[in-house]
């Protein structure tokens, strides 16, 4: 089931486990997207993200002069995204890469001069700036406001953005927001690079309702950006937007590995829960329901690796991604409630209880999972893109 | 239900249903309870001097012995508005505890003082996927002077400001008076039930009925908890489901109100119908309680509560989805919701295996039939 498999490739992944297995942080990660939850992880994650890029398993894809290697495999970047996610490594911040990728599209000589070489280093991590609370899956009506103050002047931001992972340890944040309200909403966006020290820019961490703090409120009153705050040019952020999306792909093979991974653990659990005197991987039921889930997740792990390999060969459909997180969303879900379900008696506990199974992780990972259902378009939002654009259906 | 007609049942309920609203809404605010839980505070005396004032605690005992209304219809009805406003008040045990002792027909005073909340009573029992057995690592030992407990109960519901037990030990049930038992707080999924550690050293302990009637006891013990905790589970699916509904109504994307897409407004009605349809469950398994038990009674409880324990853990994650992102925030309720939900769906016993035993009763009552050609073992 494994990209590559027999190929160059898998020596390749051999080489990134052992590395991962070697330099990754001794914590483990909980499931999900998460932030670090001290000073000490975020250290950690920088050092990490530092290693990655100096080892070249990060930022292959970059222009050589700013240290990538042309030739570079993109399938590379799936193979070393999903080792750290079998290693339950924590994934260096997606918000810097997405950065990158608008710098290296369309940022300016001296953008990318002052900022790449941090995000390699790790020195500065990215946050994304996108959703606000009024635009969330119907991210283009968003209504934070960049007014330019004039001729060869800066720009004046107000607003405020939500769901921001990594805010509180961001130095720079990746900033959609609308210069033309007079343009059809898709046009008038505009994308910036927001210095998260500005005066005006305040952050508030998130209490999610898994009781940790991952995402951030971050509001902007009268943030004045330099001229050269600007990317690409005023009108074009949708665009950047959507093409640093489009090559953050690799995500897609690290969720199935995470999905492998909740199976075994799932295993592991059903060994150890009895049920009337017996483990309960005994139980025809208990088996039946494992093996129902292990192949739904081969399944999965089958539409992740289409999806995948349609998108780099450009022979992919606009339905195959809202496919793979639709299917992916709602199967991690399934997975984390038959875990509690197996629990019995012991679901009750949570982390924190010496007697808790598998220290509570399920219970988090089962108040989590609703997460992969909401947010990046919701399960009800992929539906309606299968059934319009897929399936032409009518609006 | 006797002694009182079908209108003046009715009037009764609402009467009792609209007092306790007005009671939660002013000492269990959404606001209120956030700040409850978030302080990690475990017990809400005030909250439980007002209940009791109400006769709450009292509804399912006769006034004869000391209750307010000799009624579980009444008992159900106000458990689902303590539900609606995740009450942490410890009503489900305490009715247990009553359920078990009025079987007995002893220890009048004790259930006189459960039935006026001057005591609260919380169930020290072994769990397991089919409920309460006795207590595994609970020792019993008879002495001159009477008997005494040993041993530790990992997880006992509500015990938190509980002043008596009643423990489950060997073949025999006891009333412990709590003071004697310490009781270490547990992390529980669900803030709003609160669950202890109970650890007995040489603990007094008075014994409730005879040996031989010990199972009869705790049986009617989780038939009252399992009504009393599918009552909960349905005030909780009732509000989660107003909340979504409320929300549909007021968010807008893509230029409309969320309500319009069918995606939303069916999963909303979808919530309604189960909400509507475990109500009527658990109202048939509460009246069952008011009469002698009987097979019968025992398939209806299993029904209601495994029906309602599971239609309130996936009308609080309908509840999350309908909210999106908002739903995903430690400051909107939902997740405490869910919480409540999820917790009471493993308690006391496994919505799957209450389904098997009403499954089981009622193929065992079931006139025989001819078995078609072929089994599948």
């Amino acid at each position: 089931m494994e990209l590559g498999a027999g190929t160059p490739l898998e020596h390749f992944r051999a080489d990134v486990r052992a590395f991962v297995a070697a330099h990754a942080p001794g914590h483990q990660v909980r499931s999900g997207v998460r932030s670090p939850e001290n000073a000490e992880e975020y250290k950690d994650l920088q050092r990490w993200t530092a290693d990655l890029y100096a080892a070249g398993y990060l930022g292959a894809d970059w222009p050589g002069e700013w240290g990538g290697s042309p030739g570079h495999d993109p399938l590379r970047g799936v193979v070393v995204a999903e080792e750290i996610a079998r290693a339950r490594a924590p994934m260096p911040p997606s918000g810097s890469s997405l950065a990158a990728n608008a710098l290296i599209g369309f940022g300016t000589e001296d953008q990318k001069a002052r900022h790449l070489p941090p995000i390699r280093s790790g020195g500065h991590l990215w946050c994304q700036l996108f959703s606000e609370p009024d635009a969330g899956s119907d991210l283009a009506s968003l209504r934070t406001r960049a007014v330019h103050d004039g001729d060869g002047g800066g720009w004046t931001v107000n607003g405020q953005k939500l769901w921001t992972t990594n805010g509180q340890w961001a130095r720079y944040g990746y900033l959609l927001a609308r210069t033309d309200p007079e343009a059809p909403k898709h046009k008038g966006i505009t994308a910036f690079i927001l210095d998260m020290a500005l005066p005006g820019v305040t952050v508030h961490p998130l209490r999610e309702l898994t009781g940790t703090s991952d995402f951030n409120e971050v509001f902007l009153d009268d943030v004045r950006l330099p001229a050269d705050a600007l990317i690409g040019a005023p009108g074009q952020g949708w665009t950047i937007a959507n093409a640093s999306l489009a090559q953050e792909r690799n995500g897609v093979g690290a969720s199935v590995v995470r999905l492998q991974l909740a199976v075994q653990d799932l295993i592991r659990d059903a060994s150890a829960v009895r049920i009337d005197g017996r483990p309960a991987l005994e139980h025809d039921d208990v088996r039946q329901q494992i093996a129902r889930l292990s192949a739904e997740v081969d399944a999965c792990a089958l539409l992740a690796r289409d999806s995948t390999l349609g998108h780099l060969s450009g022979r992919g459909t606009p339905t195959d991604a809202p496919m793979a997180k639709l299917f992916f969303s709602e199967l991690n879900l399934r997975i984390a409630e038959y875990a509690l379900t197996l629990l019995g008696p012991a679901g009750v506990l949570a982390e924190g209880d010496p007697d808790a199974v598998a220290h509570g992780r399920w219970q988090d990972a089962y108040l989590y999972a609703r997460a992969y259902t909401i947010a990046g378009g919701s399960s009800e939002i992929m539906r309606n893109i299968i059934a319009e654009r897929g399936l032409g259906l009518p609006r | 239900m006797t002694g009182h007609d079908l209108s003046d049942t009715a009037e009764l309920e609402g009467d009792l249903r609209d007092g306790l609203r007005r009671l939660l809404g002013d000492h269990c605010s959404a606001a209120t309870l956030a700040a409850w839980c978030d302080q990690g505070r475990r017990t809400a005396p005030e909250l439980w001097r007002e209940l009791a004032l109400m006769g709450i605690p009292g509804l399912p005992v006769g006034e004869e012995h000391g209750g307010s209304a000799g009624s579980w219809a009444l008992a159900a009805a106000a458990q689902e508005e303590l539900g609606r406003r995740l009450a942490p008040a410890p009503t489900v045990s305490g009715f247990a505890v009553q359920a078990a002792l009025a079987a007995a027909g002893t220890h009048t005073d004790a259930l006189a003082a459960l039935a006026a909340g001057t005591a609260r009573a919380a169930v020290a029992a072994g769990r397991t996927d089919d409920g309460w057995i006795p207590a595994p690592d609970l020792v019993a030992t008879e002495h001159a002077s009477g008997w005494t407990l040993d041993g530790t109960v990992p997880v006992v519901a509500e015990a938190a400001d509980a002043t008596l037990l009643l423990a489950a030990a060997g073949d025999r049930l006891f009333l412990v008076d709590a003071a004697g038992v310490r009781l270490e707080p547990v992390d529980a999924l669900d803030p709003t039930r609160p669950l202890s550690r109970a650890v007995l050293t040489a603990v007094d302990a008075d014994p409730v009925g005879d040996p031989g009637q010990a199972p009869r006891l705790l049986a009617a013990a989780q038939r009252a908890a399992l009504v009393a905790l599918a009552a909960d589970a349905v005030g909780v699916a009732a509000e989660a489901t107003d909340l979504a509904v409320g929300y549909a109504r007021t968010r807008r994307q893509f230029g409309r109100l969320i309500g319009s897409f069918q995606a939303v407004s069916h999963r909303c009605a979808d919530m309604a119908v189960a909400v509507v349809s475990a109500r009527a469950l658990v109202a048939a398994a509460a009246e069952a309680l008011d009469g002698p038990p009987d097979a019968d009674t025992d398939i209806a409880v299993a029904l209601a509560a495994s029906d309602a324990l599971d239609t309130a853990v996936a009308v609080a994650a309908g509840c999350i989805q309908v909210h999106g992102g908002i739903g995903f925030t430690w400051e909107l309720p939902a997740h405490r919701y869910l919480r409540r939900a999820k917790a009471a769906q493993s308690l006391i016993a496994q919505p799957d295996r209450l389904r098997e035993r009403a499954a089981r009763a009622l193929l065992d009552t079931a006139p025989p039939t001819s078995v078609a050609a072929g089994s599948r073992r």
